[in-house]
């Protein structure tokens, strides 16, 4: 299925959902508005402005949170600005992370909470040149595989055990340059972004094979919302409107695909960064796919147990975690399942 | 369908028809060797226009590659302490205004033992002021960062992808780098990198002097597409040929793309991707950097003169076959006038009016042949026609004539059967049938006296007109020569003298004269040449009469010989001329003796009337539609 379609055909199926939730939960939400007009909240994504945060940008530009009653201000992230410092000094209401990292901040005392698991499949990848001879997996072995220096590469490591590769692997910058100047066989990247980088570079993708995690028994959900449990239990209401807010705002992106990548572009000019229409459409499309994938037994808030211990697990066994951090305490799934209800 | 249609229209169709596909034909000829004319003299223009820009582009990378080169050479000929590093270095940017800043990064502990990061970077600030600072730590692993980390995977010097730079004022650099080595374990092995910052505003100077037709610009893109410059400043280090390729939909121009970034050099037309036009391009590839440059041009733009030249030629062109084709109309109107009134004049001619006046001409064109004959065809018709009256008017007086000369004939021979009804012991039926309207036939019949009866048939030599006189003179002789008790060779010898005398117009008569005594049955008979009759017997035999015969009368004089034979009762005798044995059918074929003989055996024992009747109707049987060629005469006569 083209990418548009499935988009259509998720938005149609979220709506759907909403439009069955939203007569239950509509006297209460607007009671929660009267009582909690103008409530004051700070966003930061875990990176630069992409359409990796499509839904973030949309549900603020079209008014959603202010709909809630939110009044939100989002700050650009990236290297520079970590969501999860942000998040730790107090900066910040909301962000967003990737599941490992959030548990790995868990489990060494930062008290923060998963307040909805936004991505549901694992977007992480290993791209290679079939001119390298690469074709299926095992041809990895003996290859250099370059990786990004600054991320848990644990799961890299799962994968290449899982298989029992071994390879020589490079550790890298954010960039896809090494891979396109030859330097490395294969790289690790994300489905929505590097690797669509390289297809922008001028690589086709028939000269390219692409081995998605998910798709070979390791499924690492992502991006989820988290906020401290201080935030949460001061104000329930406010961390659950904006979930429903940014749940909605995902929708709406996904059923107006140009408006939303229109609005990802204005953040990134604002903040400076590399941008081009078809890189953001191309991401928002893999979002989609990441975010409401098809035959899932989770859906958009979700974060199934056995995912959870799958990812912390694997943190757990190479270390970076003494312990893993109790899921009860850990995800606190009340907005999903207002979602649900 | 076009045969129906005037001549105007035919030749205006097929001459303008064919000149407009000649017209078309020469024009897309012209018009395509014009094109590939122009378009090898654009070729040869955008690439003269693009090698000097990648030439200028050329000089200066490969000027600024050897800054970075000749300071990796020193580093591996000698050794120097930090602050003769940061002089040097120091001097290096100082020395080289052309470049934004420098940097000698080493690997770990290649420098200083124990020091995992050292790299010394000097750069100029806004105010020109050049500093040196250490970089590199746990902040900012230069190993990982391209500008090191290629070179030295890759073992070679290289020009970093392009970046923005914002503590350069926001300006796209790029950075080439060049790794320097020693000898470590017997090895030789990367020491270090020694790179120099170049920003690339210099290079929009040299691409936006690239100016081509009204519109045509260059661009420039960097090893991986991306497009370093572009009069779209937003394109600029955001989008690549690629990513314009795929927002606009169009897979050739992303081939375009790849093979630019293969280093191949071309010309080729794409459609919309840049300038949402049609366009051309041509792209030479920059060694030194891998980066491509290339000159778009309109193709409107490029085709701009020659198009305008063809519509002022399909104007031309246009108005040519326009007047053409009253020319056309006015000639081949001017042809059919003179045609269309001959024609019209021609229906009133054939109506029957020859009197009506054809309009003069004095053109000796084929129309003025035509009108001339037709004057002549008129006059000529018009005094056939004048003939054709006083013909058919003579025509009309001597058939009347004839048909008077046809009932005196007919008149002279007995006509009324039976001839003779009150007597029982005889009964004669004849018929005569001209082939003209007269003929040459002959028969009669007379009692001489009131027992002897007389009977004959003849035929004259010839038909028509002379014949029926003979025939007549021959009739008159018989009656006026035929006298009581005489033998009839003496009548045929006294017919025969008068016939003779003055016969200049030498026609002669066959003739057969029989004398029948009705007590006796004695028939005495003569035959001057004349068929010989049958006997008709009453036990039904057919018998010719014997032969010999004498001469046809009107010859020469001589005797005639009686012969003599006796006739019982019941007894027929058949007559005949050779109208009847030698009746031609439509196919060619006689109708002969046998035919005949077998005829009048079918009907032997019947009435005169019948047997001459079914004769001539079997004979008109056989001859059917076939023109009677002789005259018919048949007499049968029977004894009681």
């Amino acid at each position: 299925m083209r990418p548009t379609s499935i988009i259509y055909s998720t938005a149609v199926v979220l709506t759907a959902l909403f439009l069955v939730l939203l007569p239950a939960a509509a006297s209460g939400v607007a009671v929660a508005y009267a009582q909690n007009a103008s409530r004051r909240a700070v966003f930061i994504p875990q990176w630069h402005p992409q359409s990796q945060f499509a839904g973030y940008y949309m549900a603020y530009e079209i008014g959603i949170y202010k709909k809630y009653g939110i009044d939100l201000e989002i700050l650009d992230g990236g290297p520079s600005a970590p969501a999860v410092k942000a998040l730790e000094e107090k900066k910040a209401d909301f962000v967003t992370l990737q599941l490992s990292a959030a548990i790995e901040r868990r489990a060494k005392g930062v008290k923060l909470i998963n307040i909805a698991q936004i991505s549901q499949r694992s977007a992480i990848l290993i791209v290679a040149k079939k001119k390298s001879g690469i074709k299926e997996v095992k041809d990895l072995n003996g290859k250099h595989i370059g990786f990004w220096r600054t991320d848990f590469d644990g799961i890299l490591r799962t994968f290449l055990h899982k298989h029992n590769l071994k390879v020589q692997t490079v550790p890298i910058n954010y960039t896809v340059n090494l891979f396109l100047l030859d330097g490395i066989d294969a790289m690790v990247t994300m489905w929505y972004n590097e690797y669509y980088k390289i297809i922008n570079s001028g690589l086709d993708e028939d000269e390219l094979v692409k081995f998605l995690f998910f798709e070979h028994d390791l499924n690492l959900p992502e991006d989820g919302i988290y906020c401290l449990e201080e935030t949460y239990n001061r104000d329930p209401a406010l961390c659950r409107d904006f979930v429903k807010a940014s749940i909605e705002g995902w929708i709406y992106a996904f059923a107006h695909e140009e408006q939303a990548v229109e609005a990802v572009l204005k953040y990134m000019n604002r903040a400076h960064v590399t941008a081009n229409k078809p890189h953001q459409r191309w991401m928002l499309a893999r979002m989609c796919d990441i975010i409401s994938p098809q035959n899932s037994k989770s859906s958009i808030g979700d974060l199934l147990e056995p995912d959870y211990l799958r990812v912390a697990s694997i943190l757990s066994e190479f270390k970076v975690i003494d312990s893993i951090p109790d899921f009860k305490t850990f995800f606190i799934n009340q907005a999903a399942k207002d979602v649900k209800k | 369908m076009l045969k129906n249609k005037k001549i105007a229209f035919q030749l205006s169709f097929f001459i303008l028809t064919f000149t407009i596909l000649i017209f078309i034909a020469i024009f897309a000829y012209d018009y395509n060797v014009s094109k590939d004319f122009l378009l090898k003299n654009v070729e040869i223009n955008a690439k003269n226009l693009t090698n000097s820009a990648a030439n200028k582009i050329e000089s200066v990378l490969l000027a600024v590659q050897k800054i970075p080169h000749n300071f990796a050479r020193m580093l591996e000929n000698s050794t120097y302490n930090e602050d003769e590093l940061k002089s040097m270095l120091r001097a290096l940017v100082d020395g080289n205004p052309e470049i934004y800043g420098g940097c000698v990064a080493f690997e770990p502990d290649a420098f200083l033992p124990g020091n995992k990061y050292y790299a010394l970077y000097s750069s100029r600030d806004r105010s020109g002021e050049i500093s040196v600072n250490r970089i590199g730590g746990e902040s900012y692993e230069y190993f990982y960062m391209d500008w090191y980390q290629a070179p030295r995977e890759l073992s070679r010097a290289l020009w970093t992808e392009p970046y923005f730079d914002s503590g350069a004022g926001n300006a796209v650099m790029s950075t080439y780098s060049a790794p320097f080595y020693h000898v470590k374990d017997g090895k030789k092995v990367v020491r270090g990198i020694v790179t120099v910052d170049m920003s690339l505003e210099w290079l929009e100077n040299i691409m936006a002097s690239i100016k081509i037709f009204d519109n045509g610009y260059g661009f420039l893109i960097s090893q991986f597409g991306n497009i370093i410059t572009h009069p779209n400043k937003q394109w600029i280090m955001n989008e690549s040929v690629f990513s314009i390729a795929e927002e606009n939909k169009d897979k050739a121009f992303r081939e375009v793309g790849r093979r630019m970034i293969k280093g191949e050099s071309g010309f080729c037309p794409i459609s919309s991707a840049m300038l949402n036009l049609d366009c051309w391009l041509y792209y030479v590839p920059l060694k030194s950097s891998n980066w491509s440059i290339a000159v778009l041009i309109p193709s409107s733009e490029l085709f701009d003169d020659l198009n305008t030249l063809m519509n002022i030629i399909i104007a031309f062109a246009v108005s040519g076959i326009f007047v053409l084709f009253f020319v056309i109309t006015y000639i081949s109107n001017k042809v059919t006038r003179p045609l269309n009134e001959l024609a019209n004049i021609t229906k009133i001619v054939g109506a029957g009016n020859f009197d009506v006046t054809l309009p003069p001409t004095t053109s000796k064109d084929e129309v003025g042949i035509l009108n001339d004959s037709f004057i002549q065809m008129q006059n000529a018709l018009k005094e056939y026609i004048k003939n054709f009256e006083s013909t058919t008017k003579a025509k009309e007086k001597i058939q009347s004539e004839l048909k008077i000369a046809r009932d005196i004939q007919m008149g002279i021979i007995p006509k009324i059967f039976p001839p003779f009804p009150e007597r029982p012991d005889i009964d004669i039926y004849a018929i005569l049938q001209p082939a003209k309207e007269v003929g040459g036939d002959l028969y009669d019949f007379f009692f001489i006296d009131d027992d002897v009866i007389c009977f004959a048939v003849g035929d004259v030599s010839d038909k028509g007109v002379p014949a029926s006189l003979f025939m007549a003179i021959t009739r008159t002789l018989l009656r006026a020569k035929t006298v009581k008790n005489m033998k009839p060779g003496t009548v045929l010898q006294s017919m025969n003298q008068a016939l003779c005398q003055d016969n200049e117009s030498a026609m002669f008569v066959t003739f057969f004269l029989g004398i029948l005594n009705l007590k006796t049955g004695e028939l005495h008979y003569a035959n001057a040449g004349h068929n010989s009759p049958f006997f008709m017997r009453r036990d039904f035999k057919i018998e010719e009469f014997p032969k010999p015969q004498d001469m046809p009368l009107g010859i020469i004089e001589r005797e005639y010989h009686n012969y003599e034979t006796k006739l019982e009762k019941g007894d027929s005798i058949f007559l005949f001329t050779d109208g009847v044995n030698e009746a031609v059918a439509q196919d060619g074929a006689f109708y002969g003796d046998a035919r005949m003989i077998d005829s009048i055996s079918r009907v032997a024992g019947r009435k005169p009337r019948e047997v001459t009747e079914h004769v001539l109707n079997e004979l008109k049987e056989f001859t059917r539609g076939a023109d009677q060629s002789d005259d018919i005469t048949i007499t049968v006569v029977r004894y009681y």
